[in-house]
């Protein structure tokens, strides 16, 4: 914790202590470390709290063997941006003979296939447009500032999740299995559901790291609420030393509490029933679910809470058109295929959404199958990005 | 394993020949600005340096087959970056013509963007002439994955507006150019943009020494025509306020490797350009044909020894 608190965090102490100081006045002289933050230091750092607050609670016995735990820590699949393996599931099978298996191979080959999907033709097509927008955001119209915000949501989807897959897949191409990631997240009816199928590695660490110890929700409503407050705050915090992040984690939190009270007010009232309803909420339920995401991610993305707010404001009191010479719109009707891609990213999604995950088609026959590989990678050829942007999660 | 691995192999190679095939039905020409450069077999001749040559010379018109292998002021200043790249072009085991293009940009770094001038912060880095391992290959599918700008799909979807032809000659034409409202529009806002270039813009005392070090490699087997080509009369004003000293620094560099150095920005009222510094499709012709002219005319003279 001393090395991620020291790396990732001294300079954003230091300047924010700095800043406190000016505003009273002061003039202070300060000095930031001028290092490289350490690849996947955040990720490395909480499996080896996870293997070490296991010990602590006697839930795993320790390791012996230091090969097996230098491989555990530095796993070169999931190093740099996880996901955030448990010691008791991925240290064992480092003792385990290793044989290869060809379905378990063609898995991993589909997992990369899908991974490379994710990443090159919708995180990277969509991070062009991203930017164009992100950086003109006081000079673009309100149509664009929308599309920023919901091609932000799908580029960090994919480029996060793509990583995931693809070390998933690398993973078991040498016969490790690793932890799901992400199962779905958009297709969340609710914030809970949302953080269920998030970052899976990230938000379960969280839950049996901090929030359980700290009380959970067994110790009254208030004493449940700073916990969670805790929780998305301290989440918030591990994703970057910039306050744009723990604003994005506050927003999580106070979801969670509006979410918290729906639920309640719902539980005492008379209970409905009928398909027809119940699809019908599910739907308003994920449209605004997706919709206050899509607006925290704002945040997430931008340089600075300035910003974020102008960016905010701009949703919702800038013109739909015409503002200015808008080069965000120009750049998105230059790329505008992304949008096809995006809906059927999420039609096939909702398709296998009781799937692992959407390239999970090994119970089809085999001219089905080879069809869709042929499918997706053509698809990865013809539309993907090769010459832009390491993964998001590695500044991480 | 084997037989996974040749379910593999039989799958890569389905969809590398259909990605080969689909490719090579693109017209080479309609790829982008840069492509069909990286397509031809390496030349013993070679124009090289930037935009101005890119466009302004026409290989067709030269009485000698050359490759235009010029590219931009972003991509191509004299630098480490390009040198290697012209040594991968270029053939280097027989003689012919190497026709320099200079002018003050190709020898400058941005001391915005570089304050200390650091040449692994030059413009060029990064860029597709330092990302390419493979100048010579047809199709060339290390340029369409790693340097052009969009994805494949883009081949079918927007050809590009230029006309690259197969001699390396950019072909830039269209009505913005043949439009006086539409021209007239280009050039402002050419001059403001370059006001505000020059301003930040500074000569590269490293790019000078890798300028030198081309001419020395060259000079003994090809022969090597320093050209500072034509421009407007506007844009010969803010280069020579911008470095007025270019023309003397060219003529040093140029007696001491021992080649001509053939200055034409005297003559910059005589040519037209599209956006005051491109020669413009018929005024790159007759250029071409004139700088021939001048170089075989100066062969034919007597040198002062005999």
């Amino acid at each position: 914790m001393g090395a991620l608190a020291f790396f990732k965090y001294f300079n954003f102490f230091i300047e924010s202590f700095a800043s406190v100081l000016s505003s009273a006045g002061l003039q202070p002289n300060i000095h930031t470390l001028e290092i490289l933050l350490p690849v996947g230091i955040s990720f490395y750092t909480f499996q080896t709290l996870s293997y070490t607050i296991d010990i602590y609670r006697n839930r795993l016995e320790p390791e012996s063997n230091l090969i097996s735990f230098a491989s555990y820590v530095t796993f070169f699949p999931q190093l740099v941006a996880g996901p955030i393996e448990r010691a008791a599931h991925l240290l064992p099978q480092f003792s385990t003979e290793k044989r290869f298996d060809a379905q378990v191979a063609s898995e991993g080959l589909r997992y990369m296939l899908w991974g490379f999907f994710m990443k090159l033709v919708i995180a990277d097509n969509a991070a062009i447009i991203v930017n164009e927008i992100f950086d003109t955001y006081d000079a673009v119209s309100g149509t664009s500032l929308y599309f920023g915000a919901l091609l932000f949501a799908f580029q960090i989807y994919g480029d996060f999740a793509g990583y995931s897959y693809i070390a998933i897949g690398v993973a078991k191409l040498f016969g490790f299995d690793l932890m799901t990631n992400f199962r779905y997240p958009y297709l969340s009816t609710n914030i809970s559901d949302f953080w269920r199928r998030w970052h899976i590695s990230l938000s379960t660490w969280f839950r049996d790291y901090v929030y359980i110890p700290l009380g959970g929700n067994r110790e009254g409503l208030w004493k449940h609420f700073r916990n969670l407050f805790l929780t998305f705050f301290i989440s918030g915090f591990w994703h970057g030393a910039n306050w744009t992040f723990l604003v994005w984690g506050t927003i999580h939190w106070s979801l969670y509490v509006i979410e918290f009270g729906i639920e309640r007010l719902r539980s005492i009232l008379p209970p409905t029933s009928g398909n027809v309803y119940l699809v019908g909420v599910r739907f308003i339920g994920w449209g605004i679910t997706f919709l206050l995401v899509t607006v925290a991610w704002v945040f997430f993305r931008a340089e600075s809470i300035d910003v974020a707010l102008q960016y905010t404001q701009g949703l919702i009191f800038r013109p739909l058109f015409a503002y200015g010479d808008d080069a965000g719109l120009m750049r998105l009707l230059e790329s505008k295929w992304i949008i096809l891609l995006i809906l059927i990213l999420l039609s096939v999604e909702l398709l296998q959404r009781n799937k692992s995950f959407v390239l999970d088609v090994k119970t089809l026959p085999s001219w089905v199958r080879y069809s869709i590989y042929y499918l997706v990678t053509m698809v990865i050829l013809f539309f993907g990005k090769f010459n832009s942007m390491e993964f998001i999660y590695f500044q991480f | 394993m084997v037989k996974f691995l040749l379910k593999l192999g039989s799958f890569c190679m389905v969809v590398a020949i259909f990605v080969i095939v689909s490719v090579l039905s693109v017209p080479k020409n309609r790829v982008d600005e840069f492509y069909t450069r990286f397509t031809t077999p390496k030349a013993n001749s070679l124009v090289i340096g930037s935009s101005r040559a890119a466009q302004g010379f026409v290989p067709e018109e030269w009485p000698r087959p050359i490759s235009n292998f010029a590219f931009t002021m972003a991509n191509s200043p004299y630098g480490e970056v390009y040198n290697r790249a012209i040594f991968e072009k270029l053939e280097m085991t027989s003689a012919g013509d190497v026709i320099v293009e200079v002018n003050p940009l190709t020898f400058s770094f941005d001391t915005v963007e570089n304050p200390l001038q650091d040449d692994a912060l030059f413009a060029e880095k990064g860029k597709h002439l330092d990302r390419m391992h493979f100048f010579n290959n047809d199709p060339n599918l290390e340029y369409l994955f790693t340097s052009f700008d969009g994805p494949l799909i883009k081949l079918w979807a927007e050809p590009s507006k230029y006309n690259l032809h197969e001699d390396g000659w950019l072909e830039v034409g269209g009505d913005a150019h043949v439009d006086p409202i539409a021209r007239q529009v280009t050039i402002d806002k050419a001059k403001s943009n370059y006001q505000k270039v020059f301003l930040t813009k500074r000569l590269s005392q490293d790019r000078i020494a890798a300028f030198r070090e081309l001419l020395a490699t060259l000079r003994p087997i090809k022969n090597v025509h320093l050209v500072r080509f034509p421009v407007s009369p506007e844009m010969l004003k803010l280069e020579h306020d911008y470095c007025p000293e270019f023309d003397s620094l060219m003529e040093t560099m140029a007696n001491a490797a021992g080649i001509d150095y053939l200055n034409y920005a005297k003559e910059s009222d005589v040519y037209v350009t599209n956006d005051l510094h491109h020669l413009n499709k018929k005024f790159g012709r007759l250029f071409t044909k004139k700088l021939s002219e001048d170089i075989d005319q100066r062969a034919n003279q007597p040198s002062i020894e005999n």
